[in-house]
């Protein structure tokens, strides 16, 4: 049977002969090189109102009622994507490191701007993401560390934050737009002490996942002040034993769970 | 007032920016993206891309992206069969809230997969910081600003 | 074997650009290839949808 595709983008019009068992795939690649255009699936085929995507690609003409004289049209499909150039970003980010000086955190900057592995957080194995910039940031809060003494408060912490290339964007792949590592100890059912201390430095905070275009990277270190001091025994980090400790040490002292307000200071002592 | 005798790459009706741009608003705080209609001419040995209309895409927009949804180039694909028969998709649009008018490398990637003939345009509109600009991919990972004219049909 | 029995590529018309086309006029010129400020527009648009709906433009 003869069937006719025309390409939107050129009005380029392609004739073709082919049988009702052929795959919709072997035809649009047919087609893509008579047209001289690189196959993806970047394009969709439009019958009669109706789209035919790359998920119909393994269906036969005949399964798909394409039959003698059917004229069909080849449309793309582009995506626009949100991402800063590297000069904004960089300049978007030199106003948040003022704001970070201005509430009093201290930290240090390197440029990555390569892709880089980490552990993931909710499944075995690594990721690879697209790093611009790393920050180990320095801040006070609430929190505690297991010692030969027992439990004792900590009030300074330090984490990594890498800052990704889709940064204030989320990552497409993470769906967040930076990864966080604790570096400093820690006894928290959500944050696992860092690779100094014995531990992977991985950090469980669903509000990462909740990021807004108008977050900043100092709204992000108040809420890691905010996680310190408010731990949730009920969603902790299953596979790690001393954040299953530190479960079961909140769940039996509620009242070490703190407001939602990060204390000024005062002497680290020993509670536990 | 004239451009000066050299053929610019695009021309686009002005009826047609501001369509654009009103889809830009309308999805506000989203990105919106959409299709770019007309002809691509010669004159003096030069191809130029003339752009008489625009469809809308109905858009999705994630916190990434923007891109047509479920069915929409379908409907994309009926618009111009009955309401522009005579013309093809010289290239597309889609909108930058805030951001600033430039081409991502999702961009840039799209671009280069979707629309293959050298005089196919990509125009970034950001309703918010007022500015609208045409660009094309070129040689690697690259693009560049086109020069283009605003006109207008006489009466 | 599907077979591409034809494929018609269609000519580019051959007129003057609208800047050289009495029929046109020329609104505004991009030169540089920087861009445009489409500040009027935008602002044009805000008042007909002040004027349309009962809510107040986005801004």
């Amino acid at each position: 049977m003869i069937i006719t595709i025309n390409e939107l983008t050129t009005r380029r019009s392609v004739k073709l002969e082919v049988e009702p068992g052929h795959t919709v795939r072997v035809v649009v690649e047919e087609v893509m090189k008579a047209l001289k255009i690189p196959p993806t699936t970047t394009y969709r085929l439009v019958l009669g109102g109706k789209e035919i995507g790359p998920e119909l690609f393994d269906k036969t003409l005949g399964e798909l009622g394409i039959s003698d004289g059917a004229i069909m049209d080849l449309v793309p499909r582009p995506v626009g994507g949100a991402m800063l150039p590297q000069d904004k970003l960089l300049k978007r980010l030199e106003r948040e490191e003022q704001e970070m000086r201005q509430q009093g955190y201290e930290f240090t900057r390197e440029e990555m701007w390569r892709p880089m592995s980490f552990p993931m957080v909710y499944s075995a194995g690594l990721e690879t993401l697209d790093v611009a910039l790393r920050y180990i940031v320095t801040f006070q809060a609430r929190g505690f560390v297991l010692t030969k003494k027992g439990v004792e408060e900590q009030l300074t912490h330090t984490a990594s934050i890498y800052v990704l290339r889709h940064y204030p964007y989320l990552d497409p792949k993470l769906g967040a737009p930076m990864r966080i590592f604790w570096e400093s100890n820690i006894f928290h059912p959500n944050i696992c002490p860092g690779p100094r201390y014995g531990g992977n430095g991985l950090v469980c905070w669903k509000m990462i996942r909740e990021w807004g275009k108008t977050f900043s990277l100092a709204t992000l270190v108040r809420g890691l002040q905010l996680l310190v001091e408010n731990p949730n025994p009920d969603d902790p980090l299953s596979k790690i034993p001393i954040c299953m400790q530190a479960t079961a040490f909140f769940k039996e002292n509620p009242h070490l769970m703190g407001s939602m307000q990060p204390s000024a200071g005062g002497r680290p002592r020993v509670v536990g | 007032m004239s451009c000066g005798k050299e053929v610019l790459p695009v021309y686009i009706e002005l009826d047609v920016l501001v369509n654009v741009t009103r889809h830009a608003v309308e999805g506000l705080p989203n990105e919106v993206i959409g299709f770019l209609l007309g002809n691509a001419c010669t004159w003096n040995g030069t191809t130029y891309v003339h752009i008489t209309a625009s469809i809308r895409g109905k858009s999705v927009a994630s916190e990434t992206s923007v891109s047509f949804a479920q069915d929409a180039l379908a409907e994309v694909a009926e618009s111009i069969k009955r309401d522009h028969p005579d013309k093809e998709i010289v290239g597309w649009y889609h909108s930058h809230p805030g951001y600033g008018c430039f081409l991502s490398p999702t961009d840039i990637t799209s671009h280069r997969l979707c629309f293959t003939m050298p005089y196919h345009v990509a125009l970034v509109v950001d309703p918010l910081r007022k500015e609208a600009a045409f660009f094309r991919v070129v040689e690697g990972m690259g693009y560049e600003g086109l020069k283009s004219a605003i006109v207008r049909r006489r009466m | 074997m599907v077979k591409v029995i034809d494929v018609s590529v269609p000519e580019h018309v051959e007129k003057p650009p609208p800047d050289q086309d009495p029929n046109y006029e020329v609104i505004s010129c991009d030169e540089e290839g920087d861009g445009y400020d489409i500040s009027e527009i935008v602002d044009i648009l805000g008042e007909v949808e002040s004027t349309e709906s009962s809510g107040s433009p986005q801004t």
